[in-house]
């Protein structure tokens, strides 16, 4: 440890970027807090009669809290361009997968006029 | 990098990295090597985004081709359980990040609690999912030779068959129904063995087809709830050493990687749920 704070070569303004961003608790507490009533909001919906919307209303809320625990407790929010490009690119290859292998099921019945 | 560093290394018998040396020395400086650790982490979570998005697009399109069956075989699994293991997984992931919190503030002994509390929770959702897997077992809903569907769970069925028959992508019942190879019970009799009659399932399902359908939707509840129960187990291992090497003093405000990068891992466990958990416990629900 000592050996570490020796560096002289340093500039102080790395030394500032060598701490890491620490998110407060504070923010840790109210995230879960919203995650809880996300979590009691998609069960009181799931028994609500919206017909096909009961799956979109489900795939949205189970999407914010995805994306709040990404952000907040994985602290990308807080992390560089870099690293939200390796986030979103993962998540865009999710989608490519879906959204090609459901254009070829979905239109497979359909019909040439 | 200064002669210090070099020495630093030297006196530590070549470790790559521990508690006294901040970063190896093919790093600048110690954010450098963490800002690479965390891209390292992500790019392994990308691959199991794409393992998990397998089977989820396996579960899509499925439910497309048979939404009745899939509908019926959703309502046959117990919400309260899926919804107490989705509380327990989500505070386990509030006790993790509140321990990477810890690691890097310098409470080590705060770290080991909240450390062991999600191992905790961890194992009490595994207690609940293997009721839920007992439960299964008992009932016989097992993809097999021997699935069979017991009589008062179809009789719950009704008001979602019912509601089924509305559906624009598949008809219901089906207007032709194929001979059943299989005679009037879902498995060939064995001797010894009980199954239930068809007769006394519900009168529109009664064609093979159906029970194919409905193993198939089980096979997928067994394989995603699986993979993702081996990953809870894998979770627990991982914070174990945690707590291990936290023992072992590696941890301080300078240096904490490990227990930022199994936080990662803990809370991908933690979103893959919260997913799992409305597509297969809370499918149409209203409908009942």
């Amino acid at each position: 440890m000592s050996e570490h704070q020796v560096h002289h070569d340093v500039p102080e303004s790395e030394k500032e970027h060598q701490h890491q961003h620490i998110v407060p608790v504070s923010t840790y507490l109210i995230v879960f807090a919203i995650l809880m009533v996300l979590l009691f909001v998609t069960v009181w919906v799931a028994y609500q009669p919206l017909g096909s919307f009961n799956l979109m209303v489900a795939l949205t809320i189970a999407v914010v809290k995805g994306i709040l625990i990404v952000m907040y407790f994985m602290e990308v929010k807080y992390g560089s361009k870099l690293l939200w490009a390796f986030v979103g690119s993962s998540f865009i290859f999710l989608m490519f997968f879906f959204i090609l292998t459901m254009n070829d099921y979905v239109s497979r019945g359909w019909h040439p006029r | 990098m200064s002669s210090h560093s070099l020495e630093a290394h030297g006196a530590h018998g070549g470790h790559a990295v521990d508690a006294h040396a901040t970063h190896a020395h093919q790093f600048d400086d110690a954010a450098q090597q963490k800002d690479a650790a965390t891209l390292g982490m992500w790019s392994f979570l990308a691959t199991e985004v794409l393992f998990f998005g397998a089977l989820f697009t396996c579960y899509v399109v499925f439910r497309f081709r048979y939404p009745v069956m899939w509908d019926a075989g959703s309502h046959m699994l117990d919400v309260k359980m899926g919804f107490i293991n989705t509380l327990i997984l989500l505070t386990s992931s509030l006790t993790m990040a509140l321990g990477v919190h810890s690691a890097q503030t310098g409470k080590n002994k705060l770290l080991t609690f909240f450390l062991v509390a999600t191992m905790l929770l961890a194992g009490g959702f595994l207690v609940v999912k293997t009721f839920e897997y007992h439960h299964k077992f008992v009932e016989g809903v097992i993809p097999g030779k021997y699935f069979q569907v017991p009589a008062e769970e179809w009789e719950n069925q009704k008001g979602t068959l019912k509601a089924m028959e509305q559906s624009p992508f598949e008809t219901y019942p089906p207007e032709e129904v194929t001979a059943d190879p299989m005679g009037p019970y879902g498995v060939e009799p064995q001797p010894g063995v009980e199954t239930t009659p068809r007769a006394a399932l519900h009168p529109t399902a009664q064609t093979t087809d159906d029970i194919r359908k409905l193993q198939l939707f089980f096979a997928l509840y067994f394989c995603m709830t699986g993979l993702h129960a081996i990953h809870v187990i894998v979770g627990i291992g991982l914070i174990g050493s945690l707590v291990f090497l936290n023992w072992k003093g590696w941890f301080s405000p300078d240096y904490n990687t490990p227990v930022e990068m199994i936080g990662l891992y803990w809370h991908f466990v933690d979103i893959v749920w919260v997913f799992l958990f409305p597509l297969l416990y809370l499918m149409d629900r209203s409908q009942k």
